[in-house]
């Protein structure tokens, strides 16, 4: 968990605040070209955990789109259900937002860390909920990255490529 | 800033900044800002949809956006690039989506003046004849914004938690004397 704590920064962390308006890339339906591929080839298996259908299924799309290469995506509407899901699918990486119905998405990153068999299983999370503090605390809990909502293509392939690297 | 009232023009540029960039980069769309305004209770459109969004911290209330039933199809048409030709389950979930992204960006902006403001899940109404109205007869402000064809409106009302606190007590301590 070290490691992934370090992969993150302080200085990073606060990269992500409100305040943060950098442009953005609109999301568009076309997908990326070969070239732009960010993984290292091997078909990633996503786990994402969303409450809303429209975001996973936007993220789906996106992710496609940024070049990761993909196995299977499963989805799962709350943290609840996301380790139900567990049981059966082994994904690479997790997606998780934090505001969710039954059990929100630091609950979920506090469960998988207390567990022998999924303590390593990186977790990046995606939330509106972007403050220096909610983003540390993310961090401290266990994930390996933060994406903010809004998010663009290139936020997605920049924390995959980043995932990959590792 | 007051500690009691929050000014407007720093809310709206705020939401103005949260809805143009949620709108910019998830549904690729330009949107136009006009004037705020306030009002006691906001009524939709005949046919309407409402989200909205619990707010809680220092400062507590509401946010959220009202729309159209077709302006609500177009979000999530734009959004899902499917065809929505009338509301259903899709569409009520990318219009609390939206307005999870751009109430959250909003709060998380004027977080310098508030605190840290906690967020509730979305609670997206459709219906007809709608009326949004607050039980502390505190002032939503409106914040209208216009794309091509269509117009929503994102709206927010908040007001100090001891303030909201200390009518409730006065609530409480009329409805005891009156028994």
């Amino acid at each position: 968990m070290a490691s992934w704590k370090a992969a993150l920064t302080l200085a990073e962390a606060a990269s992500f605040s409100a305040t943060d308006r950098k442009s953005r890339q609109a999301l568009k339906p076309e997908s990326r070209s070969a070239d732009q591929l960010v993984t290292d080839q091997r078909n990633m298996n996503i786990l994402i955990v969303d409450d809303s259908m429209a975001l996973r299924k936007i993220l789906q799309r996106v992710i496609r789109n940024a070049g990761v290469t993909v196995g299977q995506i499963q989805e799962a509407a709350d943290g609840q259900l996301a380790l139900q899901c567990l049981e059966q699918f082994k994904p690479d990486v997790i997606l998780s937002d934090i505001n969710m119905p039954n059990m929100d998405g630091l609950e979920l990153l506090k469960k998988l860390k207390g567990s022998e068999t999924l303590k390593n299983l990186p977790v990046i999370m995606i939330s509106t909920e972007a403050s220096r503090e909610r983003v540390m605390e993310s961090i401290e809990l266990g994930a390996c990255n933060f994406i903010r909502k809004p998010f663009s293509e290139d936020d997605i392939r920049e924390k995959f490529g980043l995932l990959a690297k590792k | 800033m007051s500690k009691q009232e929050l000014d407007v023009d720093f809310l709206a540029d705020a939401m103005r900044a949260a809805a143009l960039e949620v709108f910019g980069t998830m549904l690729g769309i330009e949107i136009e800002p006009s004037v705020p305004t306030p009002g006691v209770a906001v009524a939709s459109e005949d046919h309407g949809v409402v989200s909205l969004l619990g707010l809680t911290g220092e400062w507590t209330g509401s946010g959220g956006l009202c729309c159209s039933a077709e302006c609500a199809c177009w979000i999530a048409s734009q959004m899902l690039f499917s065809e929505y030709p009338e509301v259903n389950d899709e569409v009520r979930d990318a219009v609390g989506e939206i307005t999870n992204m751009i109430v959250g960006n909003f709060k998380n902006s004027i977080g310098s003046v508030t605190g840290p403001i906690g967020m509730s899940t979305p609670t997206v109404i459709c219906g007809h004849d709608m009326t949004t109205t607050n039980s502390g007869a505190h002032e939503w402000i409106v914040f209208p914004f216009t794309s091509q064809e269509h117009s929503f409106r994102m709206m927010v009302q908040l007001q100090p938690a001891r303030q909201l606190a200390s009518r409730a007590h006065d609530s409480i301590h009329h409805m005891l004397l009156n028994q």
